[in-house]
């Protein structure tokens, strides 16, 4: 009695979980099924984008490897929040609240890091626009040194006295800067003055000898030596050569001290500020 | 009236298998895919992988220097921005091998392969050039994949 009793209850059960299987399997079993063949299809797609990206971003002569891992990890995480909000919805969630409460985290993120956020985005134009690259001799805001990184967030100058000096990218972005190195040639002026009463043919004849025999002057453009102003106390000529940027301050330093050895040897007064005084009357008192 | 009860229960039974069938089957093959695609990768990040990139770019390069003067006027520029992109697909495994195994030896080889490859990059981007310079730029090239080449065989052979 009781085992008959027992065989009715395990049929009964089993009838239950045979009904329930079949409903399940038929309604949201199947939804399950097709949302886990989403995710892993979606799974895939983002590896083969994560593959490209990585590839072509680090192929690329325009960007560097630190702003290629960056855009790699930009666009996979993208693609997985992307994945994610595509797999709640194939599950029959709605993802209006996922979305709303996402961009809300975001928007408290980036005002809370806005300053980094700046640098970082300034960062990424630096990289793209490249207005100088490592190596070269750069001012940025008033400092000036050799560029030995660019980062995300900062640029790191070596000063000509061997310091660091870290800008963060927002700075070098807002601030004027000067690339002493993109071009490959440099003008270099020097303002020559001699006394009054000179002869001016003498002195151009002597000083275009001079820089003429100077093999890091280039020929073209020509230099140019004239007489550019009447000064209080001096004729003043203007010195303009062509050089390469590399051998800039060598040659402004030699013919600064060329030229002065030159204008020595041949008897021609570089003036002082001077002054004529004109007495026109004296006290007898003091006369005497 | 039985019959086709069954009828119908079956119907729906072989409905319902297929369709389970049909998502079991595309998740096979997308995990198989995604294990082929993480076999490839891994395959490629080995230095053998990097000197078969290598001995591509320099043969190539082999190729357009002994090229006749006509065809190397007229191609030059097009010829030295694909090699400067073979030399960046060697450049991009060796980067592989750095990040992935942190192989700190592979780093220089790489810094070398990339900085090749910019310069190849440079020289194709003034268009036109003089048979002199291209044949110097082929010849740099070639010499300086021999010498990757020659630190990739020590670090295999090691």
């Amino acid at each position: 009695m009781t085992n008959l009793l027992m065989a009715g209850s395990l049929g009964t059960f089993w009838k239950q979980i045979k009904s329930w299987a079949k409903g399940f399997l038929g309604g949201y079993g199947l939804v399950i099924a097709k949302a886990l063949v989403v995710f892993v299809l979606g799974l895939l797609i983002v590896s083969i984008i994560k593959k490209l990206v990585k590839k072509n971003s680090t192929k690329s002569r325009k960007i560097d490897n630190s702003a290629a891992s960056f855009i790699t990890s930009i666009v996979a995480l993208i693609a997985y929040l992307i994945l994610i909000v595509v797999f709640i919805s194939s599950l029959g969630f709605s993802t209006t609240g996922i979305i709303a409460s996402l961009s809300s985290i975001m928007l408290a993120i980036a005002l809370g890091l806005q300053n980094t956020l700046a640098s970082l985005a300034n960062g990424i134009l630096l990289i793209f626009t490249k207005p100088f690259q490592a190596g070269d001799f750069v001012d940025i805001n008033g400092t000036s040194g050799t560029v030995k990184e660019i980062k995300l967030f900062s640029v790191k100058l070596v000063t000509p006295d061997n310091l660091t000096v870290v800008i963060p990218n927002n700075t070098v972005f807002g601030s004027t800067i000067i690339n002493y190195s993109k071009m490959p040639a440099r003008r270099l002026d020097i303002a020559v003055s001699v006394a009054y009463g000179t002869d001016v043919d003498k002195v151009k004849e002597l000083v275009n000898e001079y820089v003429a025999k100077d093999e890091r002057v280039k020929k073209e453009p020509a230099h140019f030596f004239r007489l550019t102003e009447w000064g209080a106390s001096s004729l003043d000529f203007t010195l303009r050569v062509w050089v390469d940027a590399a051998d800039y301050w060598n040659v402004r330093f030699d013919l600064l001290e060329g030229l002065l050895k030159l204008l020595d040897e041949n008897g021609i007064e570089i003036p002082f500020n001077q002054l004529d005084v004109h007495v026109r009357k004296v006290d007898e008192e003091v006369q005497a | 009236m039985m019959s086709a009860y069954l009828l119908a229960v079956s119907d729906n039974t072989a409905k319902l298998l297929l369709a389970y069938g049909v998502c079991g089957g595309i998740i096979l093959v997308a995990l198989v895919a995604m294990g082929f695609l993480n076999r490839r990768t891994k395959r490629q990040m080995r230095p053998i992988s990097v000197k078969k990139a290598c001995m591509k770019a320099k043969k190539y390069a082999e190729e357009s220097l002994a090229m006749g003067d006509n065809a190397q006027k007229l191609l030059g520029a097009t010829r030295l921005h694909r090699l400067s992109a073979l030399v960046s697909n060697a450049a991009w495994l060796s980067y592989q091998i750095v990040e992935n195994k942190r192989d700190i030896v592979f780093d220089g080889i790489a810094s070398g392969l990339d900085g090749l490859a910019t310069s190849l990059a440079k020289d194709s981007e003034q268009g036109y050039l003089p048979d002199e310079e291209l044949e110097t730029s082929l010849k740099a090239a070639i010499d300086s994949l021999n010498s990757t080449i020659a630190k990739i065989d020590k670090i295999i052979n090691a």
